[in-house]
Order: C-alpha cells, then structure tokens, then sequence
C-alpha cells in the first residue's frame, strides 16, 4: 500500500533536520528517516502532528495512490 | 456469514489439506526410519557420538570459560570503537552511515547477549566436570570457574552499557540503565511507533523460530532418551519451554484483544 510523501521537501523549506523534525513531534531520527523513504507509514497521529509542523493538511504532505494489483 | 464465504473457507481448507497429510506422512516415515536407525546404530555410534561430544565439552573447560569471553568482548569491542570512529565523522544526514553504525551496534548486541548465554552454558559444564572427572584438583577448578564467570558476566555488562548508552546518544529520547531490572520496559516505552513495530515484528519471528527449534529438540530428546538414556527430563524441560512459549503469547494476544474490545 503505497504512500507517498512530499516530507523531505517540507522539511527543506523549512530548514530543519529529520533530528530536529523527530523532536518536535517525538518521534526518532529513524522514524523521520523511514517515513522520507516509504518505508514506514506513519499512525494517523503521527501524520497530524507532522503537519501541523509545517502548518498544512495531512493531505499536502501524504497522498496514496492505488497499484494496478490493489484495482 | 455467507454460503460464498463458507464455500471460500471450505475450498481453501480442501486444498491445504492434502499438502498437510502427504507432510504428515512422510514426516511419520522419516521419523520411522530415523527411529529405527537410531536403534539399530545404538551400541556402535551412539556411543561413539556422546563419548566424543562430552570429551570435546569436557576438554573446553576451565580454559574457554574465560577464554570465550575474552575473546568476544574483543569483537564487540572492534564493532564499538567503528561505530564510534564512523559517528565521529557523520555530517548528521547521510542516511546509510547512520544505518551501518547501528548495524554495527545491533551485531554488538547480540555477539554480548550470545556470549551471555555460552559463559553460564561453560558454567554448568565445568562443574560437571569437576563432579564426574577424574581431575583431583577439584578447588582450584571451582574457584576458577566461578571466577571466570563472574569476570565473563562483569565484561558482558559493561560491554552492553557501553553500547547502550552510545545509542542513547545517537537517539537522545531514549531512557534506562542497563543495571536497572526493568530496563527493557523502560527502554520499549521510550520507543516510538516505528520502533515499537519492529521489535514486537521481530518477537513474533522470535516466537515463530523458537516454535520451530522446539519442536526439532522435542524429537532429539526422544531420539536421546531412546538411543544416549538421558532419561525423562530433557524432553519435560523442552516441553515446558514449548508450553510456557505458545501459553505466554495466546494469554496476552487474549489480554490484547479484550483491552482493544472494551476501548471499540
């Protein structure tokens, strides 16, 4: 189930590091990390907490999109 | 529930099931032969094996009881000073370096928690050593055995703190000792989401392998009993290990389960 995320670049725009980020929604470096790369998707509280960071819906930053063998 | 879904669920048993009979068949058979074997081989081989086996133990100690350790905390050692040297270095978002330094971590860990578990296997060893050899310095070896494990068990804590305090200070929201009794609660509750997914990911492989081994020890013992008279207990052990194990995770699968009910 893919879910693709715009996080890098909202962290970028924002100058913040995936350290500084996991602090202030107390989550690990790692975490950051692995949600950046697809491999974790986040708990919808999670996803809330990082947009309210940068001040955007959860939308503007996670979108899914169907795979072919998901239809 | 559907006539389809009952039909689905008939359909998906009806096609599993013959690939379960022919696996208990040839199961059945093998076990067979390897039980006959066993038999048939008692007075020559087996002898041979458990002579053979509990010379080679036997010979290991006093010596590897302090050798062993020494010798792992070396490696983790080596593993700890690259993963300092490589911390050192990293600029703070190269994603791979950062994964290699905790890889090196993690082997760290589990080459001191296996050497935990060898150092008091060696423990029991040397003392049956001391009681059914033929070695008349029977103080020296037991005050040279407990020594070697206390000094094996002293390194391995200080070599796990070490470790643990350095990814404390690569992930600083981490909490606990190792020197406190609930450090693993300690350190899970202060695991984020992502983290917390991977160690109950990585449990429940651990619950699956060790379903696995047990059952592979069950038929050992059985063999043993039959063909080395090791009597009744390893397979009782082996068995409460295997009870203690499945009962453990279906009480709290239970537990888990009415807690998630009552908050729907």
């Amino acid at each position: 189930m893919p879910l693709y995320n715009r996080l890098k670049e909202y962290r970028a725009n924002l100058k913040i590091n995936q350290f500084e980020l996991g602090q202030l929604v107390k989550v690990s470096r790692q975490t950051i990390s692995q949600i950046e790369r697809g491999d974790y998707s986040p708990s919808v509280t999670l996803a809330l907490k990082i947009a309210k960071v940068f001040g955007v819906t959860v939308e503007e930053i996670f979108h899914y999109e169907e795979d072919e063998i998901d239809e | 529930m559907s006539s389809e879904k009952l039909h689905e669920i008939k359909k998906e048993d009806k096609k599993a099931i013959k690939k379960f009979i022919v696996i208990l068949i040839l199961s059945a058979l093998a076990g067979g032969v390897v039980g006959y074997c066993s038999v048939m081989f008692k007075e020559k081989v087996a002898r041979i094996i458990s002579e053979s086996l509990l010379k080679f133990l036997l010979g290991l100690t006093p010596i590897a009881n302090l050798i062993l350790p020494i010798a792992g905390l070396f490696f983790i050692l080596y593993l700890y000073q690259k993963s300092r040297r490589l911390y050192q270095e990293w600029d703070g978002e190269d994603e791979e370096e950062m994964a290699q330094i905790e890889l090196y971590l993690a082997y760290a860990l589990w080459l001191s928690s296996i050497l935990t578990i060898v150092s008091f296997f060696l423990f029991a060893v040397g003392f049956y050593n001391i009681i059914y050899g033929l070695d008349d310095d029977i103080l020296f070896r037991v005050i040279f055995i407990t020594g070697a494990l206390i000094v094996s068990i002293v390194i391995i804590t200080i070599s796990h703190q070490k470790i643990v305090n350095f990814l404390k200070e690569i992930n600083p929201e981490k909490k606990g000792s190792v020197f406190e009794a609930k450090f693993a609660k300690t350190w899970e509750k202060s695991c984020d989401e992502a983290e917390k997914l991977s160690i109950y990911k990585a449990a429940y492989k651990a619950y699956q392998t060790v379903n696995r081994t047990c059952s592979i020890l069950w038929l050992m013992c059985v063999l043993g009993a039959m063909v080395w008279d090791f009597g009744l207990l390893p397979v009782t052990l082996v068995s409460v290990i295997w009870i203690v194990q499945i009962s453990s995770y279906c009480k709290e699968s239970i537990r888990l389960s009415s807690i998630s009910n009552k908050n729907y």
